[in-house]
């Protein structure tokens, strides 16, 4: 008698347990993690936290993001890719670790084919940023003073390998102009190297520059942008001066391989919901993050676009890892 | 007259009722996570950052910078009690605060790190107030030579940190030198020693290197002799620091106050920074060097108000440029940009009473901070006579937690495991760890500004750091005290003997 009535409580328990294959109609039936590879504070984490706190109205689940930084966002994104596809852990990718480091390390992944993108956040805008006082007045100048005298400028980026250290590769091959690059840890960084004059230019995001710009310190001489930023609206794009340089730092939400699609959609529509949201919006308006939604399939030319664009310039001399 | 009466307006800010309750709550906060080893004030204030966004302004940013200094207190709490650093700028606390407490002079430690503490923030918070954008613009001159320069004059500083063995301290600053070559170059991008793995590239971490070196050797040294907490920490004299104590702490407060708070301000001047040079300054000016690593109250007092003074430190650069020189200040200016605050020149011209209103809750968090942690002490230290067969388990659980709380990467507890052999060995051999966790540290700071400077004289030429004021002044200064011994040596072997000769007999 109570062995007849146990059994089924035993094997639902142990279903419990063992979670049996996810179930799209019940998705989400716990927390969903978002993982930034990077620390909390910069950019990546702050699309991610802002989304996350909206999505989690959508999806009746709270949303949480947990950093694991490391390796210019190669750790979070290793982690993301072993991760059980099952919807409930997302990485935030399209920058440095998608698009970038690839092409400088030999990573256990394909960055682009290895993970099932969900949809595009925002884009940050990189700029190239001089000291408000500099000599050189337009993006033109500071090419011809490049080309002029090849390996004088010093550029600040942020990490060597990293899609600033790409753009200056890309920017030196389209224009013919030779810098000397100086890598900083982190925007701040060398933001402060370019204030207290320790290198010619640097380059940085408007969103990270935007304080430094406000006060008059520095200006912004170009984007390699597709169009204008409206955080800075009297920078011409490269494309504009007539060289082909298009690099955005691209933030989206991604999957590892393999999530029923039912369960993506379920996402999908979740987090476009967030991204359309009022709140969500209103947030990135005051981080000056520059929201910018593709869809998956869109997110995903656009990133091998991207990465493919990188790969020409940087890969014939690129510092090659033992 | 204007700046007390700003400074006026901005106590009767943050002295409304749910402005004093968020002092409050900043600071225990700040002080109960800088006890959890792993948990640091980065983690917490990311979590918290939704909730301050439904804040006034002014509140939003006392709780943050409460919890930011309040983790800086905290943090020396679990390194002098159970050798185990709460925070990375507590490490170095570890050295001394915890040989004293084997001393039985826990309490002591404690309330001179928290009165240390005390006075390094609140004479930064001054600092920050009185000369705020003046120091901004110097502290931006602060580039890669003169950081160089810095580093130089504190390894010079630390060569003579070797206590019992001279052979056997320099070995170990190798060893740590060796264990900071560790990773990715940051100048050029080659791997280095890292085997392979994803988990070396960013190279050693600080916190497994430290818990596993102190906290978790220790515990396996203790276990090993069998020791009961008796005998590991003798019976506690007295809570309260000696009129000795106070003599003895006085100068390194000053110093710990003004180095703590000049390093704070230059971009890449982090706390844990602070207190390590803090430590080899006190060293070096010490008129009795060789009790530094066997419990001296200095090597708290110096370090601890460092760390304290240089988080303050940190908002000059903030406020002023909007530039945050380390992540818990990115995410204090994401709030503030969330506000609608762009930090700047122009914060003083438009959010005047924001400024203020900041400044003066850090003079009321500092106090809440003292309060909080003098009663405590008494708590804390009668928590060391529970038994060692309870406690230990305990000990190397919160470690375990902690090195992983900090990135959530499994290879931080294989590294903490194998650093607690290391610390274990170390231990059993009686090896010190202090040079070791020095040179760690500086090494590769210092190999990476040098990169930077020699990339930015673009000729590679030594004589560039000689061609600016900051960086020739402290390398000079660098080969006086490298030179030293050797004029005083110079002076015994001609002067003193001839003084001898036409002495009569």
């Amino acid at each position: 008698m109570f062995k007849r009535s146990g059994l089924p409580v035993v094997v639902a328990c142990f279903a419990l347990f063992c979670g049996f294959p996810a179930n799209a109609q019940e998705f989400p039936s716990k927390p969903i993690e978002i993982i930034v590879g990077f620390a909390p504070g910069g950019g990546t984490d702050m699309a991610a936290r802002s989304i996350a706190d909206v999505a989690s109205k959508y999806l009746g689940q709270p949303v949480v993001v947990t950093n694991k930084p490391g390796a210019t966002g190669i750790i979070g994104a290793q982690y993301v890719y072993n991760a059980k596809p099952d919807g409930y852990t997302l990485l935030v990718a399209g920058g440095s670790e998608t698009v970038a480091v690839p092409h400088y390390k030999k990573l256990a992944f394909d960055p682009i084919n290895d993970f099932d993108p969900l949809m595009r956040i925002m884009v940050e805008r990189v700029g190239f940023y001089v000291l408000a006082d500099s000599p050189w007045k337009s993006m033109n100048d500071l090419i011809a003073e490049g080309k002029k005298n090849p390996g004088k400028l010093t550029s600040g980026i942020s990490g060597i390998g990293g899609l600033h250290h790409a753009t200056v590769q890309v920017t030196e091959k389209k224009t013919g102009m030779a810098v000397t690059l100086i890598p900083y840890k982190g925007g701040a960084e060398t933001l402060a190297a370019l204030a207290g004059g320790h290198v010619n230019f640097a380059i940085a995001s408007p969103n990270e520059a935007y304080a430094l710009v406000q006060a008059g310190r520095v200006r912004c001489l170009a984007l390699s942008a597709l169009e204008r930023s409206p955080t800075e609206p009297n920078a011409p794009t490269l494309k504009e001066l007539g060289y082909d340089v298009y690099i955005d730092n691209q933030k989206g939400l991604v999957l590892p391989k393999g999530v029923p699609p039912a369960i993506k959609q379920k996402l999908a529509d979740a987090f476009k919901k967030a991204y359309d949201d009022p709140q969500f919006k209103a947030t990135a308006e005051k981080l000056k993050l520059e929201i910018s939604y593709l869809n998956s399939e869109d997110f995903h030319k656009a990133l091998k676009a991207m990465y493919e664009q990188i790969g020409e310039s940087v890969k014939p001399d690129a510092p090659k890892a033992p | 007259m204007e700046t007390l009466n700003l400074l006026l307006q901005g106590f009767a800010l943050a002295l409304t009722p749910a402005n004093l309750i968020a002092v409050f709550i900043g600071a225990f906060i700040g002080t109960v996570i800088g006890v959890l080893p792993g948990l640091g004030p980065t983690a917490t204030i990311a979590l918290l950052l939704p909730i301050t966004i439904g804040m006034e302004m002014v509140t939003a940013l006392i709780v943050m910078a409460g919890i930011y200094y309040g983790a800086m207190y905290g943090g020396s709490i679990t390194s002098i009690l159970v050798n185990i650093p709460g925070e990375a700028a507590s490490v170095v606390t570890c050295i001394d605060g915890y040989k004293m407490a084997r001393k039985g002079r826990a309490g002591p430690a404690l309330g001179m790190s928290a009165i240390g503490s005390f006075i390094g923030g609140t004479v930064s918070v001054v600092a920050v107030m009185l000369i705020s954008p003046f120091l901004a613009e110097t502290a931006l001159k602060f580039g890669a030579p003169e950081m160089f320069a810095l580093l130089f004059f504190a390894f010079v500083c630390i060569g003579g940190l070797t206590g019992k063995s001279r052979v056997q301290g320099l070995l170990m600053a190798c060893f740590g030198l060796l264990l900071g070559t560790v990773g990715t170059d940051e100048i050029q991008g080659v791997d280095r020693f890292i085997f392979g793995t994803l988990y070396l590239q960013d190279g050693v971490g600080l916190i497994p290197l430290a818990m596993g070196l102190f906290g978790l050797g220790e515990v396996l040294y203790n276990i090993e002799k069998r020791q009961s907490v008796g005998e590991v920490l003798s019976t506690p004299k007295g809570l309260m620091p000696t009129l000795k104590d106070w003599k003895d702490s006085a100068w390194p407060i000053i110093r710990g106050s003004f180095l703590g708070f000049g390093i704070g301000i230059i971009p890449g001047g982090m706390p844990a920074i602070a207190s390590l040079m803090s430590y080899a300054v006190e060293k070096k000016v010490s008129k009795h060097p060789e009790e530094f690593g066997e419990g001296t109250i200095e090597g708290v007092a110096g370090p601890e108000t460092a760390n304290n003074a240089a988080t303050a430190g940190g908002f000059v650069p903030l406020l002023t440029l909007g530039i945050p020189t380390n992540s818990v200040l990115a995410l204090i200016l994401a709030s503030m940009m969330m506000h609608g605050v762009t930090p700047g020149p122009l914060m003083l011209i438009k959010w005047a009473d924001v400024f203020w209103g900041v400044i003066a809750s850090m003079y009321i968090g500092n106090i809440v901070c003292l309060i909080l942690n003098l009663p405590l002490i008494g708590l804390f230290v009668r928590m060391l006579k529970v038994p060692y067969s309870i406690l230990s388990p305990l000990i190397i659980m919160f470690i375990l937690l902690g090195s992983y709380a900090v990135a959530g990467n499994v290879s931080d507890l294989v590294a903490t495991l194998v650093f607690g052999l290391i610390g274990y060995l170390m231990k059993r051999f009686d090896i010190e760890s202090a040079p070791l966790i020095l040179a760690f540290v500086l090494g590769p700071m210092l190999e990476n500004n040098l990169s930077k400077a020699l990339l930015m004289s673009r000729t590679g030429d030594p004589l560039f750091f000689f061609s600016r004021p900051i960086s020739a002044t402290l390398i000079s200064l660098a080969f006086v005290v490298l030179a030293f011994p050797l004029l005083q040596w110079a002076w015994r072997a001609l002067v003193r003997p001839g003084v001898a000769a036409i002495k009569p007999r």
